[in-house]
């Protein structure tokens, strides 16, 4: 036994014994871990090249960093790439049928005219945390964080991405940094690292002027916060599956319910002070809605695409934009490259939900607006990331692949109007701010991030 | 930050990943869609720990808490590449990492354990998965405490009631094989 044994386990050492054999690890797991360190061999030494760890290569290296051997990992440079006259006019086209396709779609289901006011628009919410560094609210205001690697502290633009300034929580330091959710302009949440998970986090109302240090409603043995919020004073909280809500902004919690299935996976979102949407992706997915503000939920049916005979494998990116219309995507098979997802839009507040367009690839992941869905393939170590922005042109999803180096699709945000920021981290450690405006075609370098290692 | 640079070496991280590099696999392959995407996310991991020297100095149950934090970003990253996101409330599975392999593999192998792995049934989830992370993964009492999110004072007690629990049932056991052999 190689670690400290309790006096139990001292007086029965056979049983002990015998979990361990029961207990040991598959044979083809100890295959991946090997896999796993050979490879990451490989990284270690590629990383020995990097500045902030120079120190490490005078070090002997009789385990991971044994072999000198380079990967064939290179450092990416920062650049934009240069656009065929053929491509140009393929971003014509497909900007004019994105601008066009919705009403072209409004007319065939054309409704009585009707006085009511244009639908509000719900606040675009994210979080940052160590892979997910950028998070556009909307064309002129965005947060940022140096990815928890390279101990950053949180950034906010208000033109656009071109200046960031440092807004962090008096006595936070960058390195005890959890997660920061974004509800707005002005508003945000840090969960800092801590011992207790839903212990307080810290909270501003202005954009990162003033913070206030307040608390989750903690419930013991209990670790996982995930707030949302539909405005600055109405929120809800998520601690496993019990959910609180508050009505002050945060400064007091009250519980509202359990969620009905005691499941993994949960992702929860809210159109109204009283409808609120959640899923779960054990298999199958499944959606609910509830409209007593999270006192009672009921499982939401979907239309099965007529292709598909099984129910949906996973749900995801289940988005409101206004009350009433909704997106989500829905993912069909085994899991797996030949998996086959749709969009599903409602525009009746969730009463009934349609698939827009045909197939979608696998690897759709997030929704843009309701002809724009981003894509994203590879990514993992060796295999590089390819992003692309997937178009609804008469019915049929276009794919285009995105024009620009990325690293981590946590660190690229497209909105509606097609303009977007990528963060890239620069050979020198600087982290780059590039601009598109023509959802990913072509790309400028419009500015940099201040603070980082 | 210097400090920390100037003590640590790459011995570090493999003893780093011979520490934690199973339980941190366990965990992605129980959640990640395939065997290959697990060890993707497993390597992408530790490459991170990689770039964290500060990591090295930190005790034991604290690198392993920030292993599992990277991991479920990680992981929460790939549901959201391959349209499984948000999973948003994914470090609640770390509760839970339970896998297919359980002692399952042993014990129709050998009816010796068959028994044992009956008993093994009969605890609560959270029970087993502490036996799993005690003697699948050979973790201290303070890091399965870290990766459970529990005082290590609770994990202790409760690894010690089970394991009288274990030894009661086994040693009732009439047809028990092997027993003083």
């Amino acid at each position: 036994m190689n670690f400290n044994p309790l006096p139990e386990e001292q007086e029965r050492p056979e049983l002990i014994s015998r979990l361990q054999e029961m207990y040991q690890m598959l044979p083809e797991d100890r295959e991946s871990l090997a896999r796993i360190q050979a490879r990451l061999l490989q990284v270690a030494s590629t990383k020995l090249d990097e500045p902030s760890l120079s120190s490490f290569s005078s070090g002997t290296s009789e385990t991971i960093v044994a072999s000198k051997t380079r990967n064939h990992l290179s450092v990416r440079k920062p650049g934009l790439h240069r656009f065929s006259v053929i491509a140009a006019l393929f971003i014509v086209c497909l900007i004019t049928a994105a601008a066009v396709f919705p009403f072209v779609l409004m007319k065939g289901t054309s409704q009585p005219p009707t006085v009511s006011p244009p639908p509000q628009k719900l606040m675009r919410a994210g979080m940052l945390n160590a892979i997910h560094s950028l998070h556009m609210v909307n064309e002129r205001v965005g947060w940022a964080m140096q990815n928890a690697q390279n101990y950053g502290p949180v950034l906010r633009t208000i033109d656009g991405g071109k200046t960031w300034k440092p807004i962090m929580p008096p006595g936070l330091a960058v390195n005890k940094i959890e997660q920061v959710y974004i509800f707005d302009e002005t508003m945000a949440l840090i969960n800092p690292i801590s011992d207790k998970e839903c212990g307080d986090f810290y909270r501003t109302m202005d954009g990162g002027a003033t913070w206030q240090r307040l608390a989750w409603p903690v419930i013991p043995t209990q670790h996982y916060c995930l707030p949302t919020f539909l405005d600055h004073t109405h929120g809800w909280v998520l601690e496993n599956d019990v959910l609180f809500n508050t009505n002050d902004g945060g400064k007091s919690w009250r519980q509202v319910g359990i969620l009905p299935p005691k499941s993994y996976g949960y992702s929860l979102t809210w159109s109204s002070l009283q409808t609120g949407w959640l899923f779960t992706n054990t298999f199958p997915a499944t959606l609910y809605v509830t409209h007593d503000s999270g006192r009672t939920w009921q499982q939401q049916l979907l239309p099965t695409p007529p292709q598909q005979t099984q129910s949906a494998r996973s749900l995801g990116s289940l988005t409101f934009f206004t009350q009433e219309e909704g997106f989500l995507i829905a993912t069909f098979g085994k899991g797996g490259q030949s998996d086959q997802a749709y969009l599903y839009r409602t525009q009746d507040s969730g009463n009934s939900w349609q698939i827009a367009g045909g197939t979608l690839p696998w690897s759709a992941w997030q929704v843009v607006d309701n002809t724009h869905v981003l894509a994203s393939e590879g990514g993992a170590m060796g295999r590089p990331l390819k992003i692309s922005l997937l178009t609804l042109i008469k019915g049929k999803w276009v794919q285009t692949s995105i024009k620009m180096t990325i690293k981590d699709a946590g660190s690229i945000d497209i909105l509606p109007s097609l303009t977007g920021l990528v963060l890239q981290r620069a050979a020198n450690g600087i982290t780059e701010v590039y601009k598109t405006s023509n959802g990913g075609k072509s790309w400028q370098k419009i500015g940099i991030l201040p603070g980082g290692a | 930050m210097a400090h920390c640079e100037k003590d640590a070496s790459p011995g570090d991280y493999a003893d780093l990943f011979r520490s934690y590099g199973s339980i941190i696999f366990a965990y992605l392959h129980f959640h990640a869609s395939s065997r290959e995407e697990a060890e993707d996310l497993t390597l992408d991991v530790f490459t991170a720990a990689l770039t964290n020297p500060t990591l090295l100095t930190w005790s034991g149950p604290r690198q392993l808490s920030w292993l599992k934090r990277v991991a479920s970003n990680k992981l929460v990253d790939s549901y959201r590449r391959h349209n499984r996101r948000p999973a948003v409330a994914l470090d609640q599975v770390a509760e839970t990492l339970l896998d297919e392999h359980g002692p399952e593999h042993v014990a129709l192998l050998n009816e010796d354990y068959a028994q044992l792995h009956e008993q093994i049934k009969q605890l609560s989830p959270l029970q087993q998965e502490i036996l799993r992370l005690r003697y699948g993964h050979g973790l201290h009492t303070a890091e399965i405490a870290a990766l459970l999110n529990k005082s290590e004072q609770a994990i202790r007690q409760m690894l010690s009631r089970t394991i009288g629990l274990l030894r009661t049932m086994y040693d009732i056991q009439p047809t028990r094989k092997g027993e003083g052999v």
